[in-house]
């Protein structure tokens, strides 16, 4: 029976190959994390997903950097000068090494800026540098004669702005101004985003594709080195099964989905949290003759019970927005509290601005499980004041393609800080200037907003440069181009072997030196 | 004759990979939404934007852009994925052998499981154990895949700690046994329906009944004749379902965290990753043809009464 | 005995056939009586009834948006079952249209429209759904036309191979030969003979449907809120599966037991109906 016996061997064979790798062997102490998603690439000027540039920056090393609780520090650079008049930057470099062993120099860093800037690499991420005398010139394909960034010696970069920019040490903190090195850009290629080089605590040891990223200790690290040995981050796309897999302890830190809060807020472990830096709101289309009436924009504002959503559907996951600027970066006053919940003022305001019976509209959001338990129960208050909201689902770039270009009616999305700086909620989002790709993806446009947000930009004071940009939030939640809901907490588990880490205010903000097993 | 045929055969995979081809080209045009947004992610300028689109040619007319691609299949180069600049080939030669690990292994799962679910059903010595096996393995192909791959993971990875709840371990067979048999049961209740059937419809044929009459024993007329020709059904199964492993099992892959094709290639649909879309789908419907190919030539080896011909039937 | 005698008697014989079509039935009264079963409006959204355990008001508990489950379940039968026979009858039309076309016509035809299903099986099914739902839109329309026409190619096959060995009998023959036109030997001769094997793979194609629109629903693609799908409701009570498994379980078991009573059913029409056939290839994707 050659079949069966062919079946029999063949059993055999895998079972043999499958055991060979089984052997159980003593692991260095290693730091086990989990992605949702795999990393595209790990080159900065191209990294622009979250998993990309989480990881590039604990590869890469910046001139300057964020501590976990979101406050500027030193990197690359063990000083910086600021001008006068806020147009000069000098930054005094440390004195480091890349994980090829080779120094790094004020060199390497001006390489690095004028890569980002260059109109032939097209990176994505340019506008980090664009305060930079000359950069938009050179990107626009102007003259390179201009651009304010040079080597002074070997260790002191100093660098012009256009004009002042409160939050340029941000910038420079993004994982798109992280440090590379000439050597390895033009020996790797095209696939220098799988093979990095920076001069960060880590560096990549292995990356098996969607499967894991394997990071190792950088051996030149010139800073306290890491407590431990290494990273792994497996690739885990599916959330029952990460929770899983922490469960049985193959994980170390892991943030804990939303219909999983109450399960493990009881049972006894460590569970952190922390207000992220990120704002959820339902942006709409201002453009639209619909939502071009103020009183529409706030009648949909009243209809809709936050509160009750943050409490039943997030599990008490989020605070309510009043505003854009997440809590975490206000110092300023909360606006007061102008959308209670009020379905009655709601149909009030509907029937004055001649829509006694409500109206039809499409809601739409990305692909996204979480984004659609959500949505339901908006789409539930909407309908009680007679508003028929469809839903409407795509994947992410036909998501993007379509609220850019005014498709859609209203759309479910949140951001993300670049940095932790209030002006990074204000201009991306409301300014006119980024209207679409810039992050203003509702046509929101009025005047003295954006002359608020200019001055804050160009003012020298912090404490004048925060009152105005909260002068420019309050006309904002005024106006209502948003339905404002909320802000969320991230809560995380960490498993009890785990010493020494905090979650960081900033996704960057995170290098795990101190952690220890 | 088995050389003429086989070489139709891979003749007959010309036309079919070119509509292939025309067909994902064309879909691709179709969709809307747009690689170069996702390239450039969530902050970004129009011009970069223009100029992405213009390095990648996507600003040319179709019809040019549909040339350059045949022209490039032609040479063997498939290009690199717009999204993460690694070469398309690359990516697909370092996961098929986990996807073909993965299929490989519930495969024989589904055949061993399949088969002897089914003789023992058709046996008819404990009509019970029978009743209750095909009972279980119609169970298993009708529960939701993610459904079942989760409960499966919660009880072998959680309640009982004996296997790894996700993830591909090197190929390690710890990792390898839930996924595999959760794939497996796709195919095991039709394995053994067709088995049992076949023993049944077998055993009344003309040449078992000389076998018996002949003096052989049970266990040979078992083994000689009947597995043999109540086989041919299984293969037919096998080969089909064994290709529809093969171009990957999204499911159970997002499930298991199995870095297989399956989600390498939802993943390049969702973001529009042209170079992926048109490199992994030509490379599945070779894998397709090929598959079927070897089924048919197996039938002819196996039963010197089925006759190869030139087409498809 | 006459034939039809014979089939009713070699199909009602089996104990899989009676179990099956009981719990087919048992799955479509109560479509049909959702309401009558369950008052509760399966749309009716109420967060402080979120996630309540199966009690005597709600039998199947509440989602997290204070939703009955079971009247969601329930309607979620008229969606889940409504896909699968709308789809599989897609793929019934084209694929008779193009089979017998292939088989009866032969020639040109029966080489373009083999073709043309052997691209369709080599071709991923996934990629032609999201290309479809792009143009239709995501929601219960696309997922009609896709998984029907996705299924189209299965069944051409099987209904030329049947067509071929038809045309050549001694009676469909001499019609010919007495002048019968091609559209009255299609269908007075034709037809009826494929109308067995077709049925088989019709209903064992259904289980399959309404699993891939569970599969479909867990990728984020299968029909759009509010509306309850059995897929739906699973894929999006995964997250719950610890802490609520109610809202996993009810659906889910209506959903296996629907798929089984297909199977059964189609399992036994084929034994039924020609006991010796061996099962035709079936549509390349196994959602899996």
């Amino acid at each position: 029976m050659s079949l069966t016996r062919f079946f029999v061997a063949a059993i055999l064979t895998v079972a043999l190959a499958a055991t060979a790798g089984c052997g159980r062997r003593e692991e260095p102490p290693t730091l086990r994390l989990a992605l949702e998603t795999e990393p595209t690439t790990l080159d900065p000027a191209y990294a622009v997903d979250y998993s990309s540039g989480l990881i590039t920056s604990l590869i890469h090393a910046n001139l300057v950097r964020y501590d976990p609780d979101g406050r500027i520090i030193p990197d690359l650079a063990r000083s910086w000068d600021i001008s006068a008049d806020g147009t000069l930057y000098t930054f005094h470099l440390a004195g480091s090494r890349f994980s090829n062993g080779k120094a790094l120099s004020a060199a390497d860093v001006v390489f690095t800026f004028w890569r980002l800037i260059d109109p032939e690499i097209r990176s994505p991420r340019w506008w980090v540098l664009e305060p930079v005398a000359g950069a938009a010139a050179v990107r626009r394909g102007g003259e390179w004669g201009g651009l304010g960034i040079e080597a002074a010696d070997d260790s002191t970069v100093c660098i012009r702005l256009e004009r002042p920019t409160a939050h340029f040490l941000s910038l420079v903190s993004m994982p798109a101004a992280g440090i590379v090195t000439a050597g390895e850009i033009s020996a790797r290629g095209e696939d220098y985003g799988r093979m990095p080089c920076g001069s960060g605590p880590w560096m990549l040891s292995a990356w098996g594709d969607g499967d894991q990223l394997l990071l190792v200790r950088n051996p030149y690290f010139e800073g306290a080195a890491p407590v431990l040995d290494g990273i792994s981050l497996r690739i885990i796309p599916e959330p029952m099964t990460r929770i899983a897999e922490f469960e049985v302890g193959n994980l170390d830190i892991l943030e804990v989905p939303r219909a999983e809060l109450d399960r493990w807020r009881s049972a006894g472990v460590t569970l952190m949290h922390e207000e992220e830096l990120r704002v959820v709101y339902i942006g709409l289309n201002n453009e639209r003759p619909l939502f071009s009436d103020i009183r529409v924009r706030r009648a949909l504002n009243r209809a809709i019970d936050v509160e009750t959503i943050i409490a039943r559907v997030l599990f008490g996951a989020g605070r309510r927005a009043r505003g854009v600027i997440p809590p975490g970066l206000r110092r300023t006053r909360v606006p007061d509290e102008r959308y209670p919940y009020d379905p009655e003022g709601a149909r009030k305001l509907l029937a004055e601005a001649g829509y006694p019976d409500g109206f039809e509209m499409e809601l739409w959001q990305r692909e996204n499980p979480e984004g659609g338990r959500v949505l339901e129960s908006i789409q539930g208050y909407l309908a009680a004041v007679g508003i028929r909201a469809a839903i409407v689902t795509r994947e992410w770039s036909a998501f993007k393609k379509a609220v850019e270009h005014g498709a859609a009616d209203a759309f479910y999305l949140d951001w993300f800080a670049d940095y932790p700086d209030p002006e990074n909620f204000l201009a991306p989002l409301f300014h006119s200037a980024n209207r679409g790709g810039g992050g203003n993806r509702t046509g929101y446009s009025d005047a003295a907003v954006d002359s608020l947000i200019t001055a804050a930009g160009l003012c020298r004071d912090e404490g004048t440069r925060w009152e105005l940009l909260a002068a420019a939030e309050e006309k904002i939640y005024h106006d209502a181009p948003w339905i404002f809901l909320w802000f969320p907490t991230r809560y995380e588990l960490v498993s009890p072997r785990l010493k020494g880490y905090r979650m960081p205010v900033i996704f960057n903000g995170q290098r795990y030196l101190k952690v220890a097993i | 004759m088995l050389l003429r045929f086989v070489i139709k055969r891979i003749l007959l995979l010309v036309p079919i990979l070119f509509g292939v081809i025309t067909v994902t080209f064309l879909l691709m045009y179709i969709v809307p939404g747009d690689p170069v947004l996702t390239m450039v992610g969530e902050r970004y300028d129009q011009q970069t934007l223009e100029e992405i689109r213009h390095d990648l040619g996507l600003d040319k007319p179709l019809i040019i852009q549909y040339i350059d691609y045949v022209g490039r299949v032609a040479r063997f180069d498939f290009g690199r994925s717009f999204i993460t600049r690694r070469p398309v080939a690359e990516t697909i030669r370092e996961r098929f052998p986990r996807t073909l690990l993965l299929a490989f292994s519930a495969m024989c799962l589904a055949v061993v499981f399949g088969i002897g679910i089914g003789a023992i059903a058709a046996w008819g010595r404990m009509p019970w154990l029978g009743r209750s096996l095909m009972t279980f393995s119609l169970i298993g192909v009708s529960i939701p895949v993610f459904w079942l791959g989760l409960l499966l993971i919660y009880l072998f990875a959680i309640q009982l700690s004996i296997l790894p709840p996700s993830g591909y371990g090197g190929g390690s067979l710890r990792y390898l046994i839930l996924p595999a048999l959760t794939l497996s049961f796709a195919s095991m209740a039709t394995i053994a329906r067709v088995t049992r059937a076949g023993f049944l419809d077998v055993a009344c044929e003309q040449f078992v009944r000389t076998a018996r009459a002949k003096g052989l024993s049970e266990r040979a007329v078992l083994g000689k004749h009947m597995f043999r020709n109540a086989l041919i059904p299984v293969i037919t199964i096998v080969g089909t379902d064994f290709g529809s492993y093969l171009s990957g099992s999204v499911l159970t892959e997002s499930i298991f965290g199995w870095p297989g094709l399956g989600r390498f290639i939802v993943q390049a649909i969702l973001k529009r990753d042209f170079p992926v879309i048109q490199g992994s789908v030509l490379f599945m419907a070779i894998l397709f043809v090929f598959v079927n190919l070897v089924v048919d030539v197996s039938y002819g080896l196996i039963d010197p009464r089925v006759r190869l011909q030139g087409g498809r039937e | 005995m006459s034939i039809r005698g014979r089939f009713v008697e070699g199909f009602l014989g089996r104990g899989a056939a009676r179990v099956g079509l009981v719990l087919f039935a048992a799955v479509v009264l109560c479509t049909l009586l959702a309401d009558v079963i369950s008052s509760r409006d399966p749309v009716d959204i109420d967060l402080e009834r979120a996630l309540m355990p199966p009690s005597w008001d709600h039998p199947f508990g509440t989602d997290p948006f204070g939703r009955d489950v079971l009247s969601r379940a329930f309607h979620g039968a008229r969606l889940s079952l409504g896909v699968g026979f709308l789809a599989r009858t897609i793929s019934l039309m084209l694929g008779l249209l193009l089979g017998v076309v292939a088989g009866y016509f032969g020639g040109r035809f029966d080489s373009i429209i083999m073709r043309l299903a052997d691209i369709t099986f080599a071709f991923p099914t996934l990629l032609l759904l999201i290309a479809i739902m792009a143009v239709v839109s995501p929601g219960l329309v696309s997922l009609f036309v896709t998984l029907g026409v996705v299924g189209w190619a299965a069944m051409a096959r099987l209904v030329r191979a049947q067509v071929l060995s038809i045309k050549e009998r001694e009676y469909v023959q001499a019609a010919r030969s007495s002048g019968a036109g091609h559209p009255a030997i299609i269908i007075r001769h034709i037809l009826p003979g494929c109308i067995s094997p077709v049925l088989v793979v019709y209903t064992m194609g259904l289980g399959m449907t309404v699993m891939a629109e569970a599969s479909l629903s867990f990728l984020g693609l299968g029909v759009q809120p509010p509306d309850a799908s059995w897929g739906r409701m699973i894929s999006s009570g995964i997250a719950f599966m610890r802490t609520a498994p109610w809202l996993t379980v009810f659906p889910g078991l209506l959903l296996t037991i629907t798929v089984c009573s297909f199977n059964l059913i189609g399992d036994c029409l084929r034994d039924a109906l020609d006991p010796r056939s061996a099962p035709g290839r079936r549509a390349a994707q196994r959602w899996r």
